[in-house]
């Protein structure tokens, strides 16, 4: 089965900040949570993904077709969400509707309507008047009415309230339903991705630290709370970081099950949330 | 395309009332212009509202989303380059129409009407504007393009009184000469399609320079 996005080799240098080597894979049918802190390299990855910026080196590849020189074919089958309005704010949404909907060929209109209505979006309204919510309900309401198999989301949900972050998560995980759909999201609130990720892929200082199913990390990873007499340089080195104070230390194993055997009843372990990880990975080692 | 180029007109419609209001403006004043009149109010009601479109692709952080959809960079920037001929052809129906209208009503002012030679040098005017301009956005945005904004206006009309005075000074020269023999032997309408040949030329390789520029941005 050809993957609906696969990325290989993917390069990109600015000035103090780049993008190595990053390789990502999402079949359809699923979701796919793109994680990792502000600034490690989510949105420059993206960008690459929809053209905006020039790729140093590397492949990118969507439905199997290549991503610039299949621009267009490849854009018309993509849902996109981005982290800011970048719709003209002076048109009602109903005028910004008149812009986009030709530019697609399969525009679907009564879907639109529907979506108009479920989200009770004003079609009269000026893009400015509408609150964060109802630009990023308006986004979604064009990605989702044009038959896109692939939805490219920049985190969709920064500055939402939970209300409307629960919403779109719900709409998420229906468009989901159709198994020729994938969604790939970004995001730095974690806790979006406890309900609707299949797939993790975590990003820091521009490289790839982990890319697996959400279930396994949440499975197999576990969180080692325990007495700092039990740390030697061994056991230190079969934790992904660990995090030291004058009582104890909280360490992230990788082998929840292995950590068991090592440590017995000597310590405790739980699963930990994809923050959890996400923080262990990026901040590595402290001392506190 | 064509869904573009009202995007262009939908975003900046606000600004057409004043635009307009220029023309009319035009009309009554600068008396003493004679048939340059056309030109400098055209000239202005375009630039004026090619100026505001661009601004308002730069605070919209337009170029984001369009790139993002499935259009050919081709038909963002010819778009642009065809709202410029949209808005010449709208300024200068409003100016017939507005100088019909005070014609009939009988005020006493001189009006100039539209001539084919006020026509042409309006059309070469705003063609030269924005085909200099244009590019320029296209490379590097509205915000950075502020200065050469100001330039371009102004210099466009000191700098045609200073050309006027150079042609003066080189008035016996033989180029002259050849081209004013040329053009003497020629009827208004060749001049006229000479010139529109020119001018067409001058536009398509601003397009490629902009086309060039643009596929080459990253946003």
């Amino acid at each position: 089965m050809t993957p609906v996005l696969e990325i290989k080799g993917l390069r990109k240098e600015f000035k103090g900040f780049g993008l190595k080597n990053i390789n990502i894979s999402l079949n359809s049918g699923y979701i796919m949570g793109f994680i990792g802190p502000n600034g490690a390299g989510k949105s420059t990855t993206i960008k690459l993904i929809m053209n905006l910026l020039k790729k140093d080196e590397g492949e990118i590849r969507i439905f199997g077709m290549d991503n610039i020189k299949d621009e267009q074919e490849v854009k018309n089958r993509i849902g996109f969400v981005l982290d800011e309005n970048y719709f003209y704010e002076e048109l009602t949404v109903e005028e910004m509707k008149w812009v986009l909907a030709p530019v697609y060929k399969a525009w679907d209109e009564k879907t639109f309507k529907k979506y108009l209505k479920d989200f009770q979006l004003p079609p009269k309204k000026k893009i400015k008047e509408l609150s964060k919510g109802m630009k990023m309900k308006f986004s979604l309401a064009i990605a989702l009415s044009h038959n896109a198999d692939l939805f490219i989301m920049d985190e969709p949900t920064s500055g939402l309230d939970p209300l409307v972050r629960s919403e779109l998560l719900d709409i998420l995980s229906e468009v989901i339903q159709d198994e020729n759909k994938a969604v790939f999201f970004s995001t730095h609130i974690t806790s979006d991705l406890d309900k609707i990720a299949d797939y993790i892929t975590m990003i820091n200082q521009g490289e790839i630290i982990l890319s697996m199913p959400k279930d396994d990390i949440l499975n197999n990873y576990g969180l080692v709370k325990g007495g700092k007499e039990l740390l030697d340089r061994d056991i230190r080195k079969s934790f992904v970081a660990i995090k030291e104070n004058q009582f104890g230390f909280e360490g992230l194993a990788k082998d929840r099950k292995q950590a068991k055997k090592m440590f017995g009843d000597k310590v405790v372990i739980e699963k930990p949330t994809l923050e959890d990880v996400m923080l262990y990975y990026v901040r590595g080692n402290q001392n506190v | 395309m064509y869904n573009l180029v009202i995007k262009d007109i939908l975003v900046i419609k606000k600004q057409f009332v004043f635009a307009f209001a220029y023309i009319l403006l035009i009309i009554f004043a600068f008396q003493n212009m004679g048939e340059a009149k056309f030109a400098a109010g055209i000239v202005a009601f375009t630039y004026m509202l090619v100026m505001t479109s661009c601004a308002y692709e730069d605070k919209n952080k337009a170029d984001v989303m369009l790139n993002c959809l499935p259009l050919k960079k081709s038909t963002v920037v010819l778009a642009k380059y065809i709202s410029v001929f949209l808005y010449f052809v709208l300024g200068t129906a409003a100016y017939l129409i507005f100088q019909y209208i005070i014609g009939s009503m009988g005020f006493s002012i001189e009006i100039y009407p539209l001539t084919l030679q006020s026509f042409v040098g309006g059309l070469v005017a705003v063609s030269l504007l924005s085909g200099i301009y244009l590019p320029v956005f296209f490379k590097v945005g509205y915000m950075k393009t502020k200065i050469l904004n100001f330039i371009l206006f102004f210099g466009f009309f000191f700098g045609i009184s200073f050309l006027i005075d150079i042609l003066k000074d080189y008035q016996g020269s033989a180029l002259l000469k050849n081209i004013t023999e040329f053009l003497q032997n020629k009827s208004d309408a060749v001049i006229a399609a000479v010139i529109l040949a020119l001018v067409f030329i001058f536009l398509s390789i601003s397009y490629y320079i902009s086309l060039k520029f643009y596929k080459n941005r990253e946003f």
